[in-house]
């Protein structure tokens, strides 16, 4: 499991992020919220070691994130924000490949999972593009596959679906969610998007890089007055369930969007 | 305000990399209009869009900004690019000041503003773009967090207080209170007579910023219409691979209970009517 212990870390004269405390479990799918600069993406990057705490400590399968360095990042994959702070092959192909070269995966192997991954988010078209001939979303699933490739034990996955359509979105959205039931990983999701903390396991909301809820789905998007204080949206089939059970129209308040519009 | 006539386009022309990226594509918006420009991810949206400003010249067809043709020696790009403001994709991969204020004043300064005007112009975008512009004024670009930059990336383009303005994605990573700020202030904007093309990933911001949109598949202009055509329509819209906005699935239940209900395009103002609020 990944544990992260009354961690503070600052850029420079503020704390970005304070006192924050999580645990991680292999199999587990925890959602982070929080309005822009609240410290979601610091707390990423403080996952798989590239960040250290200034104080308190993380902790990877009982090792602390200071003691070990490369090991980890085969261990905790991280899909950036911005799928251009990631590329780093002259191909599309090359990009995917370089984390493995580095892992000293064979070759044969290496071959195999590539064709897998690229079959499996359809990009196989662009294997010998180069990254910076792509479209925005395009870039997104290339560089989602260039972590997954690596068959990391946990994935920190910051804001993935951000540049991609409805369906790609849903398509990318159910494989990781399901990564984490079949492959028992342990998913940390970052988004803006509250309806895809629906199902989590957890949900963890951040204000001024302070965790201010945790608990499953329904206990925390409940809390309204809260996520409104913090900025934080309620997914709207929520927010309309609660509406209109309350103007009588629907008998039941659920939480997700399907079980709304069934019950419409 | 905006024509294009038979464009086309096709990236890495003659290598084995060719990719057509815009087939034959014919549209026209008027001033004052509202467009939301949706498709799948690589249909064509942000090389489009780049036509309008003349940022992309397109291998064959034409492209006219306020009557001039973009094609043309006489036409002055600069003016066109003063004209047409245009908000990338991924924005703040263009920053280059060390300070905000700077990054935010470089279009205004451009143009021939200077001391008061200049520091209004600049103050007036960030305090739309929901900053306190003293608070962030002094600070580096480059140290903020994503949804952040995005907004003082916006903010530098409509310091330049451009006649249309073309947003690529601008509300994909924003927050709830960032993202609500950017669709007031363009609806607003647009209301006060402000050209406004907007692509998005999200259809229910699209029903919701534009009465019109333009649908793009594999480089094709496949819908040009009302929205509320579109969005209604599952043919079309699951036909390109998109999907219904979710006010518009519940609109639709809702509808046969309630056949007085109108059209809604958020889920805003489906409560309000429920509530024999502001919209009846
Ligand atoms: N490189 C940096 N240098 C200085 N300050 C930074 C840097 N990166 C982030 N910050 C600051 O740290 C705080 C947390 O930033 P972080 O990127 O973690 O936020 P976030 O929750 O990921 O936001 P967003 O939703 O906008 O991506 C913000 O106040 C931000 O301005
Ligand atoms: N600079 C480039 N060189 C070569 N091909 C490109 C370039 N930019 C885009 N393309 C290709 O052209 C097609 C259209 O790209 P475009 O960026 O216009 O799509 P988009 O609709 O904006 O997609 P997204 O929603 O992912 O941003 C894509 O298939 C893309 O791979
Ligand atoms: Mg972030
Ligand atoms: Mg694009």
């Amino acid at each position: 499991m990944i544990r992260f212990e009354n961690v503070f870390f600052s850029y420079g004269d503020k704390w970005a992020v304070q006192n924050f405390n999580l645990t991680i479990r292999k199999g587990e799918f925890v959602a982070l919220l929080g309005s822009n600069g609240s410290g979601k993406s610091t707390i990423a990057r403080l996952a798989n070691g590239l960040f250290l705490p200034n104080k308190g400590s993380v902790f990877v399968d009982g090792f602390s994130t200071s003691e070990i360095g490369e090991e980890l990042k085969a261990k905790v994959g991280l899909v950036f924000q911005n799928p251009d702070d990631q590329f780093v092959g002259t191909t599309v192909e090359e990009d995917i490949a370089f984390g493995l070269e580095n892992l000293a995966v064979e070759r044969e192997e290496a071959k195999r999972r590539i064709l897998e991954i690229s079959e499996l988010l359809d990009i196989g078209k662009y294997l010998r593009t180069s990254p910076s001939m792509l479209s925005g979303g395009e870039k997104q699933k290339v560089a989602i596959a260039g972590v997954l490739v690596m068959q990391p034990r946990y994935l920190i996955l910051d804001e993935i679906t951000a540049l991609l359509d409805p369906v790609n979105r849903k398509e990318i959205f159910d494989f990781v969610f399901q990564l984490a039931r079949r492959k028992n990983i342990g998913v940390l999701y970052i988004t803006h998007i509250s309806s895809e903390a629906l199902n989590a396991d957890k949900v963890v909301v951040l204000h001024g890089g302070k965790k201010v809820a945790e608990g499953i789905p329904a206990e925390v998007f409940r809390n309204f007055s809260l996520m409104e204080s913090v900025g934080v949206s309620v997914p709207d089939s929520f927010y309309l369930s609660n509406e209109l059970y309350k103007l009588g129209i629907t008998t039941k308040d659920v939480l997700n969007e399907e079980d709304f519009l069934k019950i419409l | 305000m905006i024509v294009l006539e038979n464009v086309s386009l096709t990236y890495d022309s003659g290598t084995i990399f060719q990719k057509a990226a815009i087939k034959n594509v014919s549209l026209s918006i008027r001033k004052g209009e509202s467009v939301s420009i949706v498709g799948k991810i690589g249909s064509g949206k942000s090389t489009l869009v780049q036509f309008f400003n003349g940022l992309i010249k397109p291998d064959s067809g034409k492209v006219f900004v306020g009557g001039e043709d973009l094609g043309s020696k006489e036409t002055n790009l600069k003016s066109v690019r003063r004209k047409v403001g245009l908000v990338f994709q991924y924005p703040e991969e263009q920053f280059f000041a060390e300070t905000v204020f700077d990054e935010v004043a470089f279009g205004p300064k451009n143009m021939g503003l200077s001391g008061k005007e200049l520091k209004d112009a600049v103050w007036q975008s960030l305090s739309d773009m929901g900053f306190n512009p003293s608070d962030v004024a002094n600070l580096s670009p480059f140290g903020l967090s994503g949804g952040e930059k995005r907004r003082i990336a916006i903010a530098s383009i409509i310091a330049m207080n451009p006649e249309v303005l073309v947003l690529d994605e601008p509300t994909s990573g924003l927050d709830y209170t960032g993202r609500n700020l950017l669709i007031e202030y363009l609806k607003n904007e647009n209301k006060k007579g402000r050209t406004l093309v907007f692509v998005t990933h999200n259809m229910d911001e699209a029903l919701e910023v534009s009465r019109r949109v333009i649908a793009m598949k594999d480089g094709k202009k496949v819908f040009d219409g009302n929205s509320e055509d579109f969005f209604t329509s599952e043919e079309l819209v699951y036909g390109i691979g998109l999907d219904v906005p979710f006010v518009v699935k519940v609109w639709k239940k809702l509808k046969k209970r309630f056949p007085e209900l109108p059209f809604c395009r958020s889920s805003k103002e489906l409560v309000d009517f429920l509530y024999g609020g502001p919209a009846r």
